[in-house]
Order: C-alpha cells, then structure tokens, then sequence
C-alpha cells in the first residue's frame, strides 16, 4: 500500500508568465512573492511581479533569503505575509527561496515557532496557497513535501516532512535556468542526480517513484554536462528542468536515504551549496549501499548509458560510481570534503547528526554512527 | 519498530494533506457557537429589560446554551442572609433537593464554590466525597459546572450547570460561561431589586385602600390622581372629572381647604357637609420636584354618626333638665286643670245653657283636656324608670301602634306599607313604650304626607335585627325634614305643625323611651322625599 502526492504542474518555456493567473485559479487576492536577491537581479522576479498585476493581484516582495535559509527569515517572511494581509504565498527562486515560502506558510496559519514541526506530520492547520516557481534545477521542493530549515541557535538543518507542505501549483520554466551560472548548474544538477539516486533505491520506493527516479536519471546523465557547458543551451535546459521535477515527484514520495542525511548534518554546519555536498558524498553512498540492492544499481548503471549487460550486478554498480566521479570531474564540482573547508573535528558530531535525519531511514542499508563516520573520513 | 513506522509516516497513507474545506467547516461552527453564545447573552440581557422573571429567563437561557453545550439542567442557588438555597431550577422537574433546601456550611460542593468564590467543575468518576454528588447521580448528570454569582463584587450564589454527557470544553469556553455566570448574577440581582421595590408599591398601595376614610391625591388643578376605594363611595366622580365644585359645595359653612392649602402649601383642616353627611376633612400639600406643589392629600372621614352621638348626647342632658322641671310643673298643674275640666264639664252638662256661651265652654274643655294630655305625656315622660321591662318583640309593638293608627292613616290615602321580619330575636323592653315610639313615628310619618300630591303617598314599617339589635324603621316619601332642622327635631315643644296639632313631645319622648331601653332613634333625610327614622334596640342577650 502507498501513497503518492503531486501538485498541479505548468511546465514549459514561457510558463512563468502564468503564476499570476494560477494564483487567482486559488482564490488569491494579494500574494508574497517570496525570493532572492539572485533571482531578483536576474529579473525572474519581476516578471512574476508582472503576471499578478496582470492577473489583477495585489502583490508584495519578500526577497530576504539567503542560501540555507534560516528560521529568522522564514519568522520574517511569515510576518510580512500578515502584515500585508496576504492570501497566497509564490516562491520564486532555488532550493532557499521555495523552502522559505512554504515554511513561513506554515507559520502564517500554524503560528508559533518554526521548530514545533520539525519532523514528520506536524502540522495541523491546512496552509495557505502555495505557487512555486522554481529557477534553478535541483531542491525539487517545488513539488515535494520537504522543507528545509536551518536552526540558527542549534546549527542545525530541520527537516519538515508534511503532506501539507505540498505546493497547490508548480510553474516550472525552462527559460530561467539561462540566468545561472555554470558553477550553480553543475552543483545542483548533482542534486539532481543524488535525488534520482537516492530514491530510485530508498526502502520506500514503489513503482510511481521509480518511473519518476529513472526518468530523472536518464535525462540528468545525459544533459547535464551540456547544460553546465552553456547557459544558451535551451535543450539541455529543458530536459535538465524535466529531469529536476522527475527527481522532485520521485523523492518526495519515496524519500532520500544517507546522502541527503549527511549533506543536511553538514549544511547545518557550513554554508556550502547543498548540491556540492551531495557531489563528494554520493560516491562513498554508493559504495556503501551496494550491497543492499546491487540490482538496482545496475540498473542505475544502465540509465546512465553504461552498457552493463554482460557484468554483474555488483560490476554494474562500481560502473555506476566511476559515472558519477567522472561526471562531478567533468562539471568541476568539488571531489573531497576538505577542498571545501570542513574540519575533520566535526565528524562525530556531525555523524549523530545524520543518523537522527528523517531521511537517514529510507537508506537501503542499515547504518551505524561509525559507518557515517567512517563514509564522512572517507569523503575528506 | 520504528523504522517501519516512520517509513510510514514519510510516505503516509494516513496522513493527507490539510484541507481548507475542514477548516472552513471548523471556522464556521466556531462563528456558529459564538453566534449562539451571543444571542445567548443577549436573550439574559434582554430579561432584564423586560423584567423576566428569573425561571424564564433561566429557561431561555439553558434552551439557548443546550445548542451549544450538552446542558441539560440549569439550577441557581442565591444567598437569602443566613443560607445558601436552592432556589431556581430548569427545567423545574429536574429536582432532587426540595427548592428551598438550604445548602450546608461542611461537604457541599455548591456551598464550597460560594465560600471561596472558584468555580468547581464536577465530572464522573470525580472521588472527592461530597453532599450533592447523590444528586447528581440520580439526575443522571455526568459533569455539572459551578460558578459563584457576583454582583457588585460580593457572592449573592451559585450557577450549576449539568450535562447527561461528559463534555470538554477549552478556555474560550470557560471565559464565556464565567461571563454568563456574571450576567445571570447581574438578572437575578436586578430580579431581586425589582421585586422588593415592586412588594413595596404593592405594601403601599394596599394599606392606601385599606384605610377606610377616604384620601385623594388631587392635582392642583382639581383632576383625582389617586383615590383609595373608600374615597369611590364617598366622592361619587367620574373618572377626570374636577373635584372642586364638589369640595366647594361641601364647604358651603366652612372655608375650602383644598384651596387653601393650594393657595398656601400648608396642610388645612375644615369640617365639610356634604350629601347629608358630615366630614373631618384634612388636606395636605405634597410636593413635586423644586419644592413645586404636586397635589394635595384630602384626607376625609366621615364623622356624621359620631356627630349625631354627640347631638344625642346634647339632647338627653337638655332632656333630663327640661323633664325634671316638666314633672314639677305638670305635677303642680294638675290639680288646678282637673278643677277646670270637671267645673267645664259640670256647666255644659247643664240644661240651661246660654248658647252663647256653650262654645266658649266646649273651647274650655277641649284646651283642658289638651293640657291634660300634654301634662300626661310629660308625666310619662319622666316616670319611664318606673315601666317594668319583659322580653318583649317589636313585631308586636308595630302591630299594636298599628291597631291604633291604621284607620287615620289609610283615611289619609296613604299606601302603608308592613314589612315584619320573620322571627325576629326578642328584646328586653316594655310593650306599652315601645308601641307608643311607633305610634308617634307613624302619625308623625302620616302628618309629612298630608301635603303631598303630587305623587302617591307611601308609608312602610318595617323590622329587621342583626347580630346585636333590633329595628324598626319608618319611611315616608312625605315633605322630608330640612337640613336646617335636622338639630332639633328631637328638643322638647319643637314642632313645625299648627298649635292645635303639634306638642314637639313626640320625638323627644320617643328618644327618651329609646334611650331608656339601652337603645337609639335616629333620623335621616335623604332627598328627595324620603325620609326614615330608625329605632333599634339591642337585643335581650345582648344588654347588660
Ligand atoms: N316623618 C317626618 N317627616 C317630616 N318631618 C317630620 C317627620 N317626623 C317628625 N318630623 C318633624 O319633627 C317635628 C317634631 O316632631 P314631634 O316631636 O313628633 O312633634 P309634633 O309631631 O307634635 O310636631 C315635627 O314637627 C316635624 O317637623
Ligand atoms: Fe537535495
Ligand atoms: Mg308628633
């Protein structure tokens, strides 16, 4: 028995122009477009500005987010909502932005503190409506039901789990990936990866994850490379945003396993783009996680390209590892722990961090505190 | 265990999204309850405007709180002085402890709540020990709230309110059924104002009809404001109809107090006549705002018996004096008058008369047997101790007077009219006397007629008794006795008739005899043409 929840999805180049008008299809009156400086400059912002007074929708800019957002500025955001008498939420922007909008949405209807629903089926209140447009490929939290939230007095990264959290609208367009750089596609198109990955082979995959996790893995082997080769690339865009939004629908569903769990300890740590984590942990991931079902690995294998039919499963899988070095060599994302900062001192800790992590249970493989530790020495 | 579950959870089947319609549906039956809530305060607020009394508002109120909360009984106990009682309960059969039932000082929770003044909620399966849980029980009540009543900030009771349901409630509802409590002590305060000030209009007026003297509150102006129920007898008014002609008429021999009083703002006495009654009239100025006179007070009693004691009184002493002197004057002329008529009879007995001188001699002897008549009935008259008294009726008497005088009257043409009562008590007197007071009322009756002719001339006699008399009233519709001499009728020699008719002895002799038998004659004239003299006699177990 399972469950599978997606909102309404626009996808296609020109799209963003409809977020006006998808809010009004919810009854909105007056929105908070949620967003980033970024995002802001690159003018992605404005013209979502545009499509709600077009819509004939009073609208009101929160665009004080940074990468990892905090509960300062979720408490922030929630009270800019109020304040203006707001009716819907849209978040424009990556990972942070979006994440931010749906956590101050909660606040916005829930009250009280943004901690009170960290981890899973906490909220109680339904939340307001909630429009995403994402303009990176990567968190996926356009489509999720995942919001990641960093916990400024714990250092920690809280992870929300909730049905609720499921956004009424995802307006996913293509044509806002030209604005990023080359560095910003390579990390978050690894992101992308580790997400098809990870729940391709999460304990609680079923058969309308896995559609999602192959079809995100095929496209994201192939088109990432060109997509981070050059910003003027409209196929590569597209089908790295489709492979994105697979990836979203895919993990959503069938949650993440020890890559994200660790990547989240480490986030709530160092302010390192979350896709760069997962690049130089995946690997190790993998390794460790062949054994439990060397099957799929082959088959990530084969989604990838690699001809692995004659090999067997455990063969197919290293193949599958070697891709994924390769690829994060290509791209230029960074290969070990150390190369971007973090201390060795920190391992313990950060270990019991992981293991505690939602997404730490849908691993394939039981896991221990010295395993992670060990996976993270490793990752140096 | 708890991977699997949480893996559950992550992925859920059982959880869903929140959805909006739930929670709109949750908002609105919140608005609803507060709606309700509202109204409920509303309708308490409203019973006090319109002096509800406390049952039915107690009663709206538990209508309007069962839509809202499982309430299925409301009761209020209020503080009387002394105790805590049990005093109003709805609905009214919901009872166990008889209303009134005194609550008391040790393991009551109702008086525990009043003591401290915290309110005290009671649901089943509670395990303190105390008095009412027994009836809460047998009320089938499974949680019941308790709250103390304030009214300006002291403790006047307790509401109690019992559900048949265990039901929970948050602090939005606690707040609100503190503030009910507050608004039902607010009522029942107000209640208990209205009534004492209500009882004591009622005291008021009650003791202003009782008095049975009239009193009038009269505006300046002459229209009756108030007027107690003596008052209706004696001021025959209409309803608004001016007061002062009738006043001014009343006080024809005195000066108007109602208008002196108007005119001075002090209380004025007067004695005022009216409708042949006599009245102690008092009026007082009652005063209005800024010392304005408001209306006078006319205080009237009728003293119109006590004054025709007081003429009695006046005349029994005149009486006394003037028989006394009459036995010695009648005594002295006896003898000479009894020459006279003899030595009168002796010459017209005589064959040889002169007729020249015969009437002069018939003159003689009819004026000598006049004062013989007149000396007897003075001799009567102050002989009456002597009469030997026997139980006695005065059917009988009125039937021996009436052997006597029946023929002159109904030679008159006078329709006579006999009403004896049956069985009539007996009376102790002397049947001699007492026919000869009827003998005198009926010829004086019969002389009042003989001038009518313009109407048919009627005479009744008539007995009755009550608890202590006997009476005998004669009534003609004859020429009346005029206000003016109302006074004297009963003196000796008054008399308004010819000298050839009149003695003025028969009153004065009737009372007498009447006064002799412990008992009285009185006279009233009631215009027009009608005129009754009333004898009453108390009756023989009732003298001394
Ligand atoms: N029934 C009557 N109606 C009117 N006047 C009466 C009546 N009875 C008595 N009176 C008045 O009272 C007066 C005194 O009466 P009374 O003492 O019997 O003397 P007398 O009959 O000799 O005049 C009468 O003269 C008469 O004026
Ligand atoms: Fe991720
Ligand atoms: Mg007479």
């Amino acid at each position: 028995m399972y469950k599978f929840v997606m909102p309404e999805i626009i996808f296609g180049s020109g799209s963003m122009k409809h977020t006006g008008e998808s809010c009004t299809r919810l009854g909105a009156k007056r929105v908070l477009i949620v967003t980033d400086e970024g995002v802001t400059q690159a003018g992605w912002s404005d013209l979502v500005e545009t499509s709600c007074r077009e819509a004939g929708l009073a609208s009101f800019l929160f665009s004080n987010v940074s990468i990892n957002p905090k509960d300062k500025e979720v408490e922030s955001c929630a009270r800019a909502y109020l304040d203006y008498e707001c009716d819907a939420l849209v978040g424009v922007g990556g990972g942070s932005a979006i994440d931010t909008a749906k956590a101050a949405a909660v606040l916005a209807t829930n009250g009280g503190h943004i901690r009170d629903y960290e981890g899973v089926d906490r909220i109680s209140s339904p939340l307001p409506p909630l429009v995403m447009v994402p303009t990176t490929a990567g968190s996926g939290s356009e489509v999720s039901q995942f919001s990641v939230i960093l916990d400024t007095d714990r250092q920690k990264k809280m992870t929300i789990v909730s049905k609720s959290l499921v956004p009424d609208i995802a307006v996913v367009d293509p044509d806002a990936l030209s604005t990023k750089s080359s560095y910003l596609t390579a990390s978050t198109g690894l992101d992308v990866i580790t997400h098809a990955i990870e729940s391709f082979v999460s304990v609680a995959a079923t058969p309308l994850t896995d559609v999602h996790a192959k079809n995100a893995l095929a496209l994201s082997s192939r088109y990432l490379r060109p997509s981070v080769a050059s910003k003027y690339n409209k196929e590569a865009k597209e089908q790295m945003a489709m492979a994105s939004l697979h990836a979203g629908l895919a993990f959503s569903n069938a949650i993440l396993g020890a890559v994200h769990a660790m990547a989240h300890a480490i986030g709530g740590r160092y302010p390192f783009l979350h896709g760069d984590i997962n690049a130089v942990l995946l690997p190790h991931v993998m390794e460790f996680n062949l054994l439990a079902s060397p099957d799929k690995f082959k088959e990530i294998a084969s989604l990838m390209g690699e001809d692995v039919q004659s090999l067997s499963p455990s063969a197919a899988g290293e193949k599958a590892i070697s891709f994924v070095k390769k690829l994060s060599i290509d791209i230029g994302a960074p290969l070990t722990l150390s190369e971007m900062g973090f201390e060795e001192a920190f391992i313990p800790e950060i270990s019991e961090t992981a293991l505690a992590d939602a997404c730490m249970i849908t691993n394939p493989r039981d896991i221990t505190a010295e395993e992670v530790a060990s996976l993270l020495r490793k990752a140096l | 265990m708890k991977k699997q579950e949480m893996i559950e959870l992550l992925t859920g089947v059982r959880s869903s999204k929140q959805n909006y319609y739930t929670e709109l549906k949750t908002t609105v039956e919140e608005l609803k309850k507060r709606n309700s809530q509202l109204e409920l305060m509303n309708e308490v607020m409203r019973s006090f405007n319109m002096n509800m009394s406390v049952q039915e508002m107690l009663e709206k109120t538990l209508k309007r709180l069962g839509d809202i909360y499982p309430i299925k009984r409301v009761s209020l106990a209020l503080f009387d002085g002394k105790e805590l009682r049990l005093s109003y309960v709805s609905p009214e059969e919901a009872l166990y402890l008889k209303k009134g039932t005194p609550f008391p000082h040790k393991n009551s929770l109702y008086y525990e709540v009043f003591a401290t003044g915290q309110e005290r909620i009671y649901q089943k399966g509670d395990t303190c020990e105390f008095l009412e849980k027994e009836a809460f029980q047998q009320l089938s009540l499974q949680s019941v709230f308790l709250f103390p009543l304030t009214s300006r900030g002291k403790i006047i009771g307790v509401l109690s309110l019992g559900g048949c349901s265990p039901f929970s409630y948050d602090a939005n509802d606690q707040a609100f059924l503190l503030h009910l409590a507050g608004q039902i002590a607010v009522c029942v305060e107000n209640a208990r104002l209205y009534e004492e000030v209500f009882a004591g209009k009622q005291q008021w007026e009650e003791t202003f009809r009782a008095v049975s003297d009239a009193i009038l509150i009269i505006s300046p102006n002459g229209t009756v404001l108030s007027k107690n129920d003596a008052a209706v007898s004696a001021w025959p008014l209409e309803d608004f109809e001016d007061i002062r002609p009738f006043i001014q008429e009343a006080s024809r021999s005195a000066n108007n107090p109602f208008e002196e009083t108007v005119k001075s703002h002090k209380p004025h006495y007067a004695e005022l006549r009216f409708q042949n009654k006599f009245y102690d009239c008092s009026c007082y100025p009652l005063f209005g705002e800024e010392a304005a006179l408001h209306a006078v007070i006319l205080y009237s009693k009728d003293v119109t018996e006590k004054r025709q004691m007081e003429a009695q009184l006046l005349h029994s002493g005149q009486l006394a004096a003037i028989g006394e002197m009459a036995a010695g004057v009648a005594h002295e002329l006896n003898n000479p008058l009894t020459a006279i008529i003899g030595n009168t009879q002796l010459l017209l007995r005589r064959n040889k008369i002169n007729e020249q001188i015969k009437p002069l001699l018939d003159d003689i002897d009819l004026c000598g047997k006049r004062c013989r008549t007149i000396i007897r009935s003075l001799l009567a008259f102050s002989r009456q101790e002597e009469f030997a008294f026997k139980p006695c009726s005065l059917n009988q008497a009125v039937t021996e007077a009436l052997s006597l005088t029946r023929r002159q009257i109904e030679k008159q043409n006078i329709q006579l009219d006999i009403r004896l009562a049956d069985s009539l008590p007996l009376i102790n007197g002397n049947l001699q006397q007492l026919s000869q007071i009827a003998v005198n009322l009926l010829i004086n009756a019969k002389d009042a007629l003989e001038e009518v002719t313009d109407r048919k001339r009627k005479l009744i006699i008539e007995t009755a008794a009550d608890q202590q008399s006997a009476f005998l009233k004669v009534i003609d519709n004859g020429s009346g006795i005029d206000a003016a001499i109302a006074n004297e009728i009963f003196h000796p020699f008054f008399t308004t008739k010819a000298a050839s008719s009149g003695t003025g002895l028969g009153l004065p002799v009737s009372f007498g005899i009447a006064k002799s038998h412990g008992g009285r004659l009185f006279a009233e004239s009631i215009q027009p043409h009608r005129t009754i003299f009333t004898l009453s006699i108390p009756l023989l177990n009732e003298r001394l």
